[in-house]
């Protein structure tokens, strides 16, 4: 029930407690299309900026963190990029040369590039075609629903460390789980996993379904905002279950999948716990990814300038990719039936 | 009774809102800050009053902290006015740690260190000059220590670490695989390359006729680990002015093919397809693997095993000599410590007769100084024959050439040598690709 203050209450308190905020100001009228008191006005600027101050104030130890640690060194980063430095000498100002290197006279750059670009490309579709399949078999009505929801979620909060070591025990080419099933499926020689240079990036592709309980529930939660009404219709219409399924669930769920796309892609590019733990980059470098390498430039060969430059680099990579990407979504993102 | 309700509300939130003021805000966020940057500064100098803290660090597991943390007991109950701080840095970034703190100015006053970073760190100020310490302390004279492991630390005329513990390689064996497979339970004291794959051939079997290989003769090896079969060979891993690989000349050569025969002709190493999810210590002591080159810092580990006949072999003669790799600890000062004479005392301390008894008591590795090492570290209830590892570390160590840019060369080499033990590229493809690339690497050309 909505009740009225009464006319002896003072207008700006009513405003505060409607949270309306265009009661603090001098030169708006009210709701109830009374002009201000303009008696109190210099005393609500007062309380204005004094609570905007005190806001300030509140957030003030995420901003200085974020303004120091973030922004500030993402910024020092750039003119260390320009540096040849290995921060106990002194720096020595090289321009453009660390960038120079990286394209120009560091294969290890392009390997590491394409390595990572290898992973990424063909990690992130199987892993939104694995939650996306995933989500939709979650989403019937079956016994038991919430705890499969959960198996298949639990994996996406385990620490990546512990996940590497799982995933190395199952991969072991001797005694590991998956060559287990490959030679009781009439395999004899079973592939070396990440001891071969050919199948250790295919290794790290097929662990990498492993944590997809993210991005299903983005794809669950889509699924169960698609309204009924429009697969009714369409089931009345005589579509069959694929064809509500590729026309009207998909495009529904596309503002879902543009978004676990992008973070997918960020998260493609900047593998690193997978290929440092399990293989150290090989074998013969088979896996060196981008960040590894960046890694190693930085904190075992003491290369700052030079890993400024990478990190700098593949910032430039990720941002023109999800550009690309956001871009590309004016022609397949659906908003509620609209294209975006 | 619902309208007073209404009418009371905005006027407490009003109250609430006024009563805490910017100014509130203000001091809780300066004290929030204060409190978040105040105990760093603290920890790292507080000082009880009338005693000198120095903070020593150290990296390895529990078993390294107890070793450590008597030996800082008794020294504080010899020195009352200095406190020892240990910091213990577990994991495998120790350097890397130990480098932030470089930057960060606040290294500690002792570090352990070690051979692979050391040249980097030296060259870059992170290491006080010893040299002039020395000077009046004759007891820590070269000739005191093993050769190996006193030169590690040492670059022109100047004494950066000194070493409290060595290691050196040698062959640990499986007496009753050398039984089953009809040969003597020992090797020959003096062995060479030929009686080593002899005896690895033959220990190499199918136990349970399978077709496949169930305990092999030796552990296969990095390419780092094959540098004492090149010494053994007559040649080395880098020129006397280590401005560059030499791992082109025929000698260097014939120490690689050494293992790669090993590995691709002979067949007595696993391939890694043939290796179960188990460290090489494990293998050996599960049987898997009969020979395991290693170095002394797993002696006192194997010791707990009970259920093995084992010991410890020379290393095999070579075409020219015998040859081992010397590994070292030492213990160096920052240059930053405003307490270097106190960091001197513990540095002592640790170097003293009962000091180095501490880390052999506790099976860490070989004291560097050799008279107290041929007293403590050989163990009489034992049957084994731990003083072999004296005698090398004594008359045929070697020890590895380490330049500033160390890790990064053995990167490229480990990527060229897995191509090795895979079998896809021989010896002299592996010195061909490599040594260009590395050698640029040494003379800075890749900056």
């Amino acid at each position: 029930m909505n009740v009225q203050p009464p006319p002896e209450i003072p207008v700006s308190l009513s405003r505060r407690d409607t949270g309306d905020a265009a009661g603090y100001g001098p030169s708006h009228a009210g709701r109830d299309g009374r002009r201000p008191v303009r008696a109190g006005s210099a005393t609500r600027r007062r309380r204005y900026w004094g609570q905007t101050l005190e806001g300030y104030l509140f957030v003030a130890p995420w901003i200085v963190g974020f303004v120091t640690f973030t922004v500030g060194a993402m910024l020092y980063a750039v003119w260390m990029s320009f540096q040849r430095w290995n921060l106990l000498a002194p720096p020595q100002f090289v321009g453009l040369a660390n960038y120079q290197k990286a394209f120009c006279r560091d294969p290890l750059f392009w390997q590491a590039l394409a390595n990572t670009a290898y992973y990424a490309f063909v990690s992130v579709p199987l892993r939104i075609l694995a939650a996306l399949l995933l989500a939709v078999l979650l989403n019937q009505s079956v016994r038991g629903l919430p705890i499969f929801r959960t198996i298949f979620y639990l994996p996406s909060v385990v620490t990546g460390v512990a996940t590497s070591m799982l995933w190395m025990l199952l991969l072991n080419p001797d005694v590991g789980g998956i060559n287990f099933v490959l030679r009781r499926l009439g395999v004899a020689h079973p592939p070396g996993w990440l001891t071969d240079e050919h199948w250790a990036m295919p290794a790290l592709i097929l662990m990498s379904l492993w944590s997809v309980g993210g991005m299903m529930l983005i794809f669950l939660a889509g699924l169960q905002s698609v309204p009924d009404e429009l697969l009714d219709a369409a089931h009345v219409d005589g579509a069959g279950a694929w064809h509500r399924f590729r026309h009207i669930t998909v495009p529904m769920l596309t503002p879902a999948i543009l978004f676990n796309l992008v973070i997918s892609v960020i998260a493609g590019f900047q593998v690193f716990t997978q290929t440092y733990i399990m293989t150290g980059g090989g074998p013969a470098n088979a896996t060196l990814t981008y960040v590894l390498y960046l890694y190693r430039n930085a904190f075992e060969y003491f290369r700052i300038g030079y890993a400024s430059a990478l990190a700098w680099i593949l910032f430039f990579i990720i941002l023109g990719l999800t550009l690309l990407i956001l871009r590309s979504s004016a022609f397949w993102v659906h908003y509620e039936g609209e294209r975006h | 009774m619902g309208l007073t309700g209404q009418r009371l509300k905005p006027v407490i939130r009003e109250r609430r809102t006024q009563g805490f003021s910017a100014p509130a805000a203000l001091l809780l966020v300066l004290l929030l800050l204060a409190w978040a940057a105040l105990p760093g500064c603290g920890r790292l100098r507080a000082a009880e009053k009338n005693t000198i803290t120095i903070r020593s660090s150290f990296w390895g597991a529990a078993q390294d902290a107890k070793v450590w943390q008597e030996l800082a007991r008794e020294f504080e109950r010899q020195h009352p006015n200095i406190r020892i701080q240990l910091e213990h840095i577990a994991g495998q970034d120790y350097h890397a740690k130990l480098f932030a703190m470089a930057v960060g100015r606040c290294l500690p006053d002792v570090m352990a260190t070690d051979d692979e970073p050391f040249r980097f760190l030296s060259d870059n100020g992170v290491y006080e000059d010893l040299t002039p310490y020395l000077a009046h302390e004759p007891q820590l004279a070269r000739n005191q220590f093993y050769t190996a492991a006193y030169d590690t630390f040492h670059v022109g005329k100047r004494q950066y670490a000194l070493p409290y513990i060595a290691h050196c390689l040698l062959i640990y064996y499986n007496r009753d695989h050398r039984r089953a497979a009809g040969l003597p339970p020992d090797p020959k004291p003096n062995w060479t390359w030929e009686d080593f794959n002899h005896d690895a051939i033959a220990l190499t079997r199918d136990l349970d006729g399978d077709g496949r290989i169930d305990q092999f003769g030796a552990n296969r090896l990095s390419w780092f680990y094959c540098l004492q079969w090149i010494w053994g060979a007559g040649g080395t891993d880098m020129d006397p002015q280590m401005t560059r690989y030499v791992f082109d000349t025929p000698q260097a050569k014939r120490g690689f093919q050494f293992h790669y025969d090993q590995m691709h002709k002979y067949h007595i190493c696993p391939m890694e397809s043939d290796l179960p999810n188990m460290t090489w210590e494990s293998m050996f002591l599960t049987g898997k693997v009969s020979m395991f080159m290693t170095g002394s810092w797993w002696l006192e580990q194997c010791r707990q095993a009970k259920n093995i006949d084992w010991d410890v072999a020379p290393m095999p003669r070579g075409p020219v000599c015998q040859a081992t790799r010397a590994t070292t600890e030492g213990l160096a000062i920052s240059p930053q410590s405003p307490h270097k004479q106190e960091a001197w005392e513990w540095i002592k301390f640790v170097l003293s007769d009962a000091g180095q008894a501490v880390f052999a008591r506790y099976g860490r590795g070989i004291p560097s100084i050799r008279r107290v090492a041929q007293q403590v570290f050989p163990d009489p209830k034992t049957p084994q024959h731990e003083e072999r590892f004296l005698y090398a570390l004594d008359r045929y160590a070697h020890i590895t050439s380490i330049h500033a840019h160390w890790l990064q060369t053995a990167r490229v080499f480990d990527r060229e040598w897995d191509r090795v033990m895979m079998g896809k590229i021989n010896i002299d493809q592996f010195v061909r690709i490599s040594l260009p690339e590395v050698n640029a690497i040494v003379r800075g050309e890749d900056e």
